[in-house]
């Protein structure tokens, strides 16, 4: 078996910059990685729908809000960027740890292994991939506007029309539904992940880990049922066109 | 040995040496009383196996008395069988009725090899101990046992690692076959106290490294190892090495 070198900077030479970059690809440091990425897409998400919910205060304020982030170029961009960058390095951190812990253990057991551990903190890989593919979907409905049913007409003041293009789509069940199972799924993902993130980095305490468990499935859930809300405000017609 | 006997049904991986192909394969066992510990079992069962002729099963042990880390048996998918707290020396049968059928698998884990049937080698463990899990001692007169004071919630967070026996059950019960739970003990165990605490960083950096190289996976916070560790060693020693881990990488 290879003998781990030792890794003082002085006997490596490394500088600061490549001996973390190194502590990145390692199975620590890949899941440090992937707890700072998905804390930043933690608070994307929460971000993402006090925006939404603008949408039960009605047409004026949901586009005025649009508008408002469209005439932010830097805020804009600088979430986009973020989002550009923090995504694909969560997903390669994840690819990276999925393909050491397949090697890790190559002779599967005869007999199932039981445990007690939660579905959603066992298929991680499986709702994180199923999020990317609707949030692919997501994108090209809501901010590239090339699939689902966009509004023809522009507001009187000439900007897109941001709240019909949300009551368009939601009142079509098939899109409702694949955003409702979408928010389920995310919230699986979280109901694990935001746990996992503190153990990572180290944030254990006696009395805020076992209320960060409980913490994590109320936040993933919660987040879900609000994000929920709007297609359903919108079919039952709480969210008028 | 009285009380009731049982027939039991032994699914059983047998293997001849490292290199050779392996298979699980079934046995009789009678005459099991439920006074035995889950090793006499395979006593038992070895002595019929070799009575027919054939080589008994091999599986390691020694302590037979829950303290030394040998017996490692995977039993019915949980490693040392389910009991909280329990190795598999010291699981009774009582907790198996006539009639079971029970399997049992050797740690599986490409960083443990199976050597022979149900024994694996778990030299991967010394290698990563050799690494860091010590404390440097400058010899000399030993020191007065109460010179250096010991806060006693340090001493117990210590002690709470320092429990670990070195089996591999954590190893084997996780998904990801990750050594975190074992790693992560014995650098609180030392971390917590003064004599640790000067190599803790350069500990951690260390052992986290040859723990890589001996490819065990990652740890994917599910608790499975704290679930089936004899000596209920609680994750907290593993965000406790993240941290320690992630310190190290900015200090030297
Ligand atoms: S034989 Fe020593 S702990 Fe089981």
């Amino acid at each position: 078996m290879a003998e781990a070198l030792e890794l003082k900077r002085e006997s490596t030479g490394d500088t600061l910059i490549g001996s973390l970059m190194k502590f990145a690809t390692s199975s620590v440091g890949s899941k440090v990685v992937m707890a700072l990425t998905g804390l930043g897409l933690w608070l994307f998400v929460i971000a993402h729908l006090a925006g939404n919910l603008t949408a039960f205060a009605g047409k004026e304020t949901f586009n005025h809000y649009a508008e408002a982030l469209k005439g932010n170029p830097p805020l804009l961009w600088g979430v986009r960027i973020a989002l550009i960058l923090g995504f694909p390095i969560h997903i390669l951190a994840a690819i990276n740890t999925s393909m050491r812990n397949r090697a890790a253990r190559p002779v599967a057991y005869a007999f199932e292994p039981r445990t007690e551990a939660t579905a959603a903190s066992k298929s991680m890989i499986l709702t994180g991939l199923l999020v990317l593919a609707y949030f692919a979907f997501h994108l090209a409905h809501f901010t590239w506007h090339i699939t689902g049913p966009q509004p023809t007409t522009l507001l009187p003041n000439g900007s897109y029309d941001a709240y019909s293009m949300l009551v368009m789509g939601f009142q079509q069940p098939i899109i409702s539904l694949t955003y409702i199972v979408a928010q389920v799924l995310l919230a699986a993902h979280l109901s694990h992940g935001i746990y996992s993130l503190f153990q990572h980095l180290g944030l254990w305490g006696a009395k805020w880990t076992p209320f960060l468990k409980n913490a994590s499935l109320a936040i993933g859930y919660g987040l879900c049922a609000a994000f929920a809300s709007i297609p359903l405000a919108v079919m039952l017609g709480f969210i008028k066109p | 040995m009285s009380g009731k006997l049982m027939k039991l049904t032994i699914h059983v991986w047998r293997q001849a040496n490292k290199g050779a192909e392996g298979a699980m394969k079934s046995y009789v066992v009678e005459n099991v009383s439920e006074h035995m510990s889950f090793l006499e079992m395979m006593d038992t069962l070895n002595e019929q196996i070799q009575a027919k002729g054939e080589e008994p099963v091999a599986f390691d042990h020694d302590c037979r008395e829950g303290i030394c880390g040998m017996c490692s048996m995977v039993i019915n998918g949980i490693p040392h069988g389910g009991h909280r707290g329990v190795t598999t020396c010291q699981l009774h049968m009582r907790h198996f009725k006539d009639g079971d059928e029970i399997y049992v698998e050797p740690w599986r884990a490409q960083a443990f090899p199976v050597l022979r049937d149900l024994v694996v080698d778990r030299s991967a463990f010394d290698r990563i101990i050799a690494k860091g899990g010590y404390v440097s001692v400058n010899t000399g007169g030993a020191p007065d046992a109460n010179a250096l004071p010991i806060p006693k919630k340090e001493a117990d967070l210590a002690m709470d690692a320092a429990q670990c026996i070195g089996c591999g059950a954590c190893v084997a019960a996780c998904k990801n076959a990750s050594a975190m739970l074992f790693v992560a003990a014995k650098a609180s165990h030392l971390g917590h106290l003064p004599q640790g605490q000067p190599e803790q960083l350069d500990r951690v950096k260390n052992m986290a490294m040859q723990m890589d190289a001996e490819g065990f996976g990652n740890c994917s916070n599910l608790s499975q190892c704290e679930a089936v560790c004899p000596k209920e060693i609680p994750v907290r020693v593993i965000a406790e090495f993240n941290r320690d881990l992630i310190k190290a990488q900015f200090k030297g």
